[in-house]
């Protein structure tokens, strides 16, 4: 055996330490290879097993006091109120100038200085605890529901609604579960409830709806289904009710006509019996009534004859007295159609009367009728009738109950038929000077869709609406046809009355998916858009690069 | 003799920028996070299989991703959070990556970093989420709260507001305690403690600081890895807060460029991996000093730094090797990314041996 020199000794060694890191690695490798198939195993297992219970996870980080962050926030911008933020315990150097004499002068001089804002924000803290503590009755409630369980269910909501007294849900659904088990007017209580609290909420309608139809409230269930139809014309429930109604209230009519039949008192009118606060609140319509019946004024003239006749000395003094002052209002009344809004009004005032006087309501309510005759038939305002004092008024009723009760009054059949016909002629169009503000997207929609053919009426309200509130007002919904009607009353009003519609112009790009609704405008609308920028333009008020990067935005180029 | 190697196994070229590697845990695939160059955002799942990288699915978002965490997701479920260039914050279920399970716009601008503690069995307490954005903030976010980031930190108004490159979990060790370490552009490193909500400690470290890493999340706090721009890197041992030197730190000048990326071996936390600008790859060892803390002269306890050695180095690119990840289940072995556009998968072998 040679001497191996050290140079020798190093390379060999280095050689070594080669092959060794080679068989090294080549290990790794056939053991990555099992590695693999092994983990592969693993992840098939993972992916088979149940998921993972998060219960026992802790709150999520600072969802507690996060209203209370939100109001120190506040307070820090107002610097009056900052001063009185309290001061960190690590904070030192506030320390250091915190004033301990000064703050108790604070405390002595006024306990209400020194209540500090967190007992406001306490409360808030309380309230939202009380509302999660409310949304989970309803889930228990809804659970109870689920399995016909009404009972507890109407328990669990109760709790809720004395949790969160503000939340209409809670209500709602125990008027479900009332209805569940038919205790129908309290059913009836529950859904006013939460009208009262959202006006709009459609299911309430349609649950006192059917508690109504269950109580035998005929026409009120009508009327709710009519408002569900009014808000969502689509809707099948409130149409399978209003059909159902329909046929009850059929029934109920034929019974009624029967028995008029056997009075034989055709023609009369009932008063509206309903209480005030159950009366439609809707505003008085104009009805167009055609003149009918003059041609049997003669014979009235006779039939009035004929009844004098038969009247006492002192009671045709009081007729004669009337008849010059009906002869007075009778020249002085113009012939034209609008006495008949007087004519409406005067039904009211005898209304009023009539509750005034409760013993004569009923002598009233037929003298009201037969004053409907007479004045519809002479086209005269009789608005000033009742101001005569009752006397005069017991005398004027007993004549005319007379008058009426003579076969040969005419025309009142006819007459209450026109009246009856012309009715639905008029259409249900609301004035729009009495369409709100909207203030929810939803509200908005329902009244665009009344206002949508009446362009003026919608300008009118478009205009009332700040722009400001354009994003929440329309949400995730700017549809092209309420833009182009949008953009059509800014053509013809906003332009033709010479007003500024930058603000607005802009307002509307902010609502979301607003490109979107732009990107699928069609020539004529596009030529619209045009049209208003040219306007604005010329108008001068804002600069040009404001409007041209607003007509990017509009996607004019 | 017995020095660990480093050896490159598989190397894919790719034909989009890539920002981030990650493994998905308990398999042997990776995700790899980019941006094409119009701009679009690349997720790529690639499988290691006997010596071959293995595509497996793909899909194109519509904005850049810059990184992923898949740290505050359960094992089960392994849902990956992104950030990107538009400081959107995702979360996506890789198997059904066509809309996120969770997305919220957190930030102005691009989020440059993103990490997560709380799932996976690393860490107790709840899954949380932080990212790092250039518009200053540090957000921390829990998958269960919708939109709304459960901390903030930034700038006080008026405060000049720096860009945040990188953030970090930490000090996850029971259910309540937490810390998130925040570094910034101007050498800035922050520590914020979330249960108190407060700032816990800062210094600077002059250069601006790339990657900042807890040797572990889980633990009390152990060791702090901060790289910087200029070719130095900084080991804090978070051990011992002294009231005004703070904690005791050794630096260590690697690379010869910037340091990418600073990653500890998930099996031994006091071996790390450093990156840098020159394409190089440094394996480094933290040796504890015999006696980890002291008294000053006022008899108040201080931290005292141990020493690094450097275990191997290797040379993969001429580009800078921007991330690099270990396999959580598998020791050795690592995949990284650099701006030559190539995914490496390396193994490490003798790690067992140190």
């Amino acid at each position: 055996m040679s001497k191996i020199s050290p140079h020798e000794e190093k390379l060999l060694n280095l050689r070594r330490q080669l092959q060794e890191n080679q068989y090294e690695f080549n290990d790794f490798l056939k053991d990555m290879d099992q590695w693999e198939n092994e983990i592969k195993a693993k992840e098939q297992q993972l992916r088979n097993k149940e998921p993972r219970d998060d219960a026992n996870l802790p709150p999520v980080r600072n969802s507690l006091d996060k209203k209370k962050k939100k109001k120190i926030k506040k307070e820090s911008k107002n610097p009056v109120t900052s001063e009185k933020k309290r001061i960190s315990s690590y904070d030192y150097r506030a320390w250091d100038k915190f004033d301990v004499d000064k703050e108790c002068a604070k405390v002595e001089d006024g306990e209400e200085d020194s209540s500090s804002s967190d007992y406001e924000t306490d409360e808030e803290l309380e309230i939202e605890r009380r509302k999660q503590h409310a949304l989970m009755e309803k889930d228990k409630g809804n659970d109870y529901f689920n399995k016909k369980d009404y009972t507890n269910a109407v328990e669990c909501y109760t709790k809720g609604m004395d949790l969160d007294p503000t939340n209409p849900v809670f209500p709602a659904n125990r008027a479900m579960a009332l209805l569940k088990q038919e205790k129908f007017a309290a059913a009836e209580i529950d859904c006013t409830t939460v009208l009262s609290l959202d006006p709009l909420y459609i299911k309430a309608f349609l649950r006192r709806a059917t508690a109504r139809i269950g109580l035998k409230k005929l026409e009120e269930a009508k009327q709710d289904c009519e408002r569900v139809l009014q808000l969502e014309p689509q809707n099948k429930k409130a149409k399978q009710d209003l059909e159902i109604i329909e046929k009850e209230l059929g029934k109920a009519c034929f019974v009624v006509q029967t028995e008029q039949g056997v009075t034989g008192e055709t023609g009369v009118i009932k008063p509206i019996s309903k209480k005030p606060e159950e009366r439609s609140k809707k505003p008085l319509r104009r009805i167009q009534i055609e003149e009918i019946g003059l041609e049997d004024d003669e014979e009235r003239k006779a039939s009035v004859c004929r009844v004098k006749e038969g009247q006492s000395a002192v009671k045709k003094q009081i007729s004669e007295r009337d008849e010059k002052m009906f002869e007075h209002l009778y020249i002085d009344s113009p012939g034209d159609i609008a006495a008949t809004m007087g004519h409406f009004q005067s039904e009211r005032d005898y209304n009023r009367n009539s509750v005034n006087h409760g013993d004569t309501t009923e002598e009233l309510t037929s003298v009201i009728s037969s004053q409907k005759e007479s004045s519809s038939m002479e086209n005269s305002s009789i608005q000033d009738t009742d101001m005569s004092d009752s006397k005069t008024k017991s005398g004027i009723f007993v004549e005319r109950l007379d008058l009426k009760s003579h076969p040969k009054v005419p025309s009142a059949d006819k007459d209450q038929s026109k009246v009856s016909m012309s009715s639905p002629v008029i259409s249900p169009t609301t004035s729009p000077r009495d369409l709100p503000v909207p203030q929810t997207s939803y509200q908005f929609q329902a009244d665009f869709k009344v206002l949508k053919n009446n362009p003026e009426a919608f300008y009118r309200y478009f205009k009332q609406i700040p722009p400001k509130n354009y994003p929440s007002l329309f949400g995730q919904s700017l549809e092209s046809d309420i833009l182009t009607n949008i953009l059509g009353i800014f053509k013809t009003f906003f332009i033709s009355g010479k007003e500024d519609l930058y603000e607005q112009m802009k307002c509307l790009t902010e609502v979301k998916r607003f490109s979107m609704t732009v990107m699928f405008l069609s020539k004529p609308e596009k030529e619209v858009v045009k049209d208003l920028f040219l306007y604005l333009r010329e108008n001068g008020k804002h600069s040009s690069a404001d409007i041209d990067s607003l007509s990017a935005k509009y996607m004019l180029r | 003799m017995d020095k660990p190697q480093i050896i490159a196994h598989v190397q894919k070229s790719l034909n989009y920028t890539l920002f981030d590697a990650k493994w998905i845990p308990c398999s042997a695939k990776f995700v790899v996070l980019g941006n094409y160059a119009r701009g679009t955002g690349a997720v790529q799942i690639y499988e290691v299989s006997h010596g071959d990288l293995k595509l497996l699915s793909e899909f194109e978002k519509s904005k850049a991703f810059k990184c992923g965490t898949f740290a505050a997701s359960s094992l089960q479920q392994r849902h990956f959070a992104t950030g990107d260039f538009d400081g959107k914050m995702c979360i996506w279920n890789l198997e059904k990556p066509d809309m996120p399970v969770y997305s919220v716009k957190g930030h102005k601008e691009i989020i440059n970093a993103i990490d997560g503690v709380g799932g996976l069995g690393i860490g107790e307490g709840a899954p949380e989420l932080v990212t790092a954005s250039r518009d200053g903030s540090v957000k921390v976010w829990d998958p269960r709260q919708k939109d709304e980031p459960v901390a903030t930190m930034e700038a006080n108004e008026g405060e000049s507001k720096r860009d945040c490159w990188t953030a970090a979990f930490g000090h996850a060790y029971n259910k309540h305690d937490r810390c998130v370490c925040a570094g910034y552009d101007n050498g800035d490193v922050k520590l914020f403690d979330l249960r108190n909500m407060s700032l816990r400690w800062e210094t600077n470290i002059n250069n601006g600081v790339c990657c900042l890493e807890f040797d572990r999340k889980d633990i009390n706090m152990n060791k702090l890895v901060a790289t910087t721009l200029e070719s130095k890197f900084h080991v804090y041992d978070m051990r011992t807060q002294h009231p005004t030197k703070g904690f005791a730190m050794l630096t260590e000048k690697a690379h010869k460029s910037t340091i990418w990326a600073a990653r500890h071996l998930p099996q031994n936390r006091d071996v790390f991996m450093t990156t840098g600008g020159s394409g190089t790859l440094n394996l480094w060892k933290y040796n504890y000093p015999s006696n980890r803390v002291q008294k000053d002269g006022n008899d108040v306890e201080m931290g005292v730094p141990g020493t690094l050695s450097l275990l191997q180095n290797i040379t993969l690119s001429t580009q800078p090797i921007n991330t690099f990840d270990w396999s959580p289940d598998k020791e050795g072995l690592c995949v990284c990314t650099s701006f030559d556009q190539a995914v490496r998968v390396l193994v490490v072998t003798k790690l067992n041996k140190i």
